[in-house]
């Protein structure tokens, strides 16, 4: 398996250029996708610990598996089926672990954690989350993918193995629902 | 694409659904990334695809070695094959290209039988008679057979005289003849050797020393039976459950087929051994028993050897149509060959390379 860590420079034999190929090597990947998956990945699993082990197992895999990867389908949706099967295998492992709020979203006292991003306070995150879980599974699979792994209707409906318009149909009433959720918690508190 | 592209509502969404989806997105930039992490998983990852490369790479120098070796075991192999085609063993079975033989088509291979002198075959007619056929000169000659109220069915000719062993069906009754036969086609004297009031008697066969004939009995819906008689004493015995008997040429073994197998017995001391699935044994030479597969193919066994080495023989040019019946020639030297075609069977004679 060709596995260059850096491009060749003056290199002749340069992948072919079509349209939508993803011809950068996968250190490169990396760089770009660790972002999304480890947010991703800190969203749907309890504790941020679980949750980096996640990411590292899903980029473990990804590498034994890139000579698998086409090039000309998106890597967004390729690494995040695997981000979401390592997830799914992750529930089925651990249906009796417990849920520990306190740790839930929370970061490690860590210098490289951007404190720009911290101003909205964990409280809020974890309220998210609560609601979240008030969603069906499958809301829960498509706002997740969308808005917190950042990706496009049709790389969702890729992960998912759904259609694109069942996903428009899920995320439409996912929001729907998790708008009511939002205003139903706003009333209680003005009580 | 740009996230903005991304999270544009769609223009049916109301306001409130839009600042959800704002709201959301401020979430999901607030959720913290573990950088730290980042740096040391890429770490790992290089490391980890240094491994690769290098075992990549290994495993294209092992690959080469063994391409190396593959390439002097082929070499290894063709020589062998050289060295094996130059001194093929004479005991190897190979046909040559059949003949077709110019004798009306049968409705079974034991109406027709290979004479064990002077390449000759001998047929039963729709006539009641037996004709010899030479494939050598391609001369035909009529032997009358012993008028009779029923009709010949399966024949066996003898090894060392000009004598045959033919059945007869004569409504519920089968007979089993010996008829002496002299060289100008006329009948000299017929011996019924068996009668069988209620049951078939079917496929036949001579010992090499002619002195007893191997033959089938068929009860109604009862397993067949081969039975032996010697012409001597005209004792008659029941030897084994089974049909198709065939002499070996030194005649200590019987080969025979039993519930679509087929079995060789030492006669002497009586014990049986299956040999495998098949149909219509003949023996080619001493411990050399071929014998005709499901599937239309024709199977040499060595049973000199233990455990017993079969292979299948390559016939060229045989009629299309399924090989029923491969019999071997007293001396080896010839096989005739039975194609059911549709239109009945056909015969073809080949020699043996």
């Amino acid at each position: 398996m060709a596995m260059p860590l850096e491009k060749a420079e003056g290199v002749s034999s340069s992948p072919p250029k079509q349209e939508n190929y993803e011809s950068r090597d996968f250190t490169e990947l990396y760089d770009e996708y660790f972002d999304r998956v480890n947010r991703y990945l800190r969203c749907r699993v309890c504790n941020p610990w679980d949750a980096d082990d996640l990411t590292t197992t899903v980029f473990l895999k990804a590498l034994e598996k890139f000579d698998q990867y086409s090039r000309t389908s998106p890597f967004a949706s390729w690494i995040f089926r695997i981000a979401h099967n390592t997830f799914v295998d992750y529930l089925r492992n651990n249906r009796e672990t417990p849920v520990d709020d306190s740790q839930l979203l929370s970061g490690e006292a860590d210098d490289t954690w951007q404190p720009e991003r911290q101003a909205l306070t964990n409280e809020e995150i974890q309220l998210l989350k609560e609601r979240l879980e008030m969603l069906t599974p499958d809301q829960r699979d498509v706002l997740t993918l969308r808005y917190f792994a950042d990706l496009k209707i049709s790389q969702v409906a890729e992960v998912l193995g759904k259609t694109e318009s069942s996903v428009k149909m899920i995320s439409h009433r996912g929001l729907q629902q998790l708008q009511r959720l939002y205003e139903e918690g706003d009333r209680r508190e003005k009580r | 694409m740009k996230r903005d592209e991304r999270h544009t509502p769609p223009q049916t969404e109301d306001a409130t659904i839009s600042l959800l989806l704002a709201h959301l997105q401020e979430l999901r930039e607030a959720v913290p990334v573990n950088y730290k992490l980042k740096e040391e998983l890429k770490q790992k990852l290089k490391e980890r695809i240094a491994q690769m490369e290098q075992s990549q790479r290994g495993t294209e120098v092992v690959l080469q070695k063994r391409r190396r070796r593959h390439w002097a075991w082929m070499a290894g192999i063709l020589l062998a094959a050289l060295v094996g085609f130059v001194l093929w063993p004479q005991d190897e079975l190979r046909i040559g290209r059949p003949q077709t033989l110019e004798i009306p088509r049968q409705s079974v291979p034991e109406r027709v039988a290979l004479a064990p002198y002077d390449e000759h075959v001998a047929y039963l007619a729709e006539d009641n008679n037996l004709y010899t056929y030479s494939f050598a000169d391609e001369h035909e000659q009529l032997f009358r057979l012993p008028a009779t109220d029923g009709n010949y069915k399966f024949l066996s000719w003898a090894n060392h005289s000009p004598r045959i062993a033919v059945t007869e069906a004569d409504g519920e009754r089968s007979r089993l003849w010996i008829v002496s036969m002299d060289t100008n086609g006329t009948q000299a004297n017929s011996q019924l050797i068996w009668e069988e009031e209620t049951g078939t008697l079917g496929s036949l066969a001579w010992s090499p020393d002619d002195r007893q004939i191997a033959f089938t009995i068929i009860r109604g819906g009862e397993q067949p039976e081969i039975w032996i008689t010697d012409l001597v004493t005209l004792q008659t015995k029941k030897w084994t459950d089974g049909e198709d008997p065939a002499f070996s040429p030194a005649g200590n073994l019987l080969a025979y087929v039993k519930n679509g197998a087929v079995w060789v017995m030492n006669l002497a001391d009586g014990p049986a051994f299956q040999i495998g699935a098949g149909a219509h044994p003949s023996w080619a030479a001493d411990y050399r028993l071929t014998f005709t597969t499901g599937d239309g193919l024709l199977t040499a066994v060595d049973l000199s050897e233990y455990p017993h080495t079969s292979d299948f023989i390559p016939l060229a040019a045989v009629p299309a149509g399924e090989l029923i019946q491969a019999s071997w020639s007293r001396d080896g030297k010839h096989v005739l060959l039975a194609v059911k075609t549709e239109k009945g069977m056909l015969f073809s004679i080949a020699e043996r390379d």
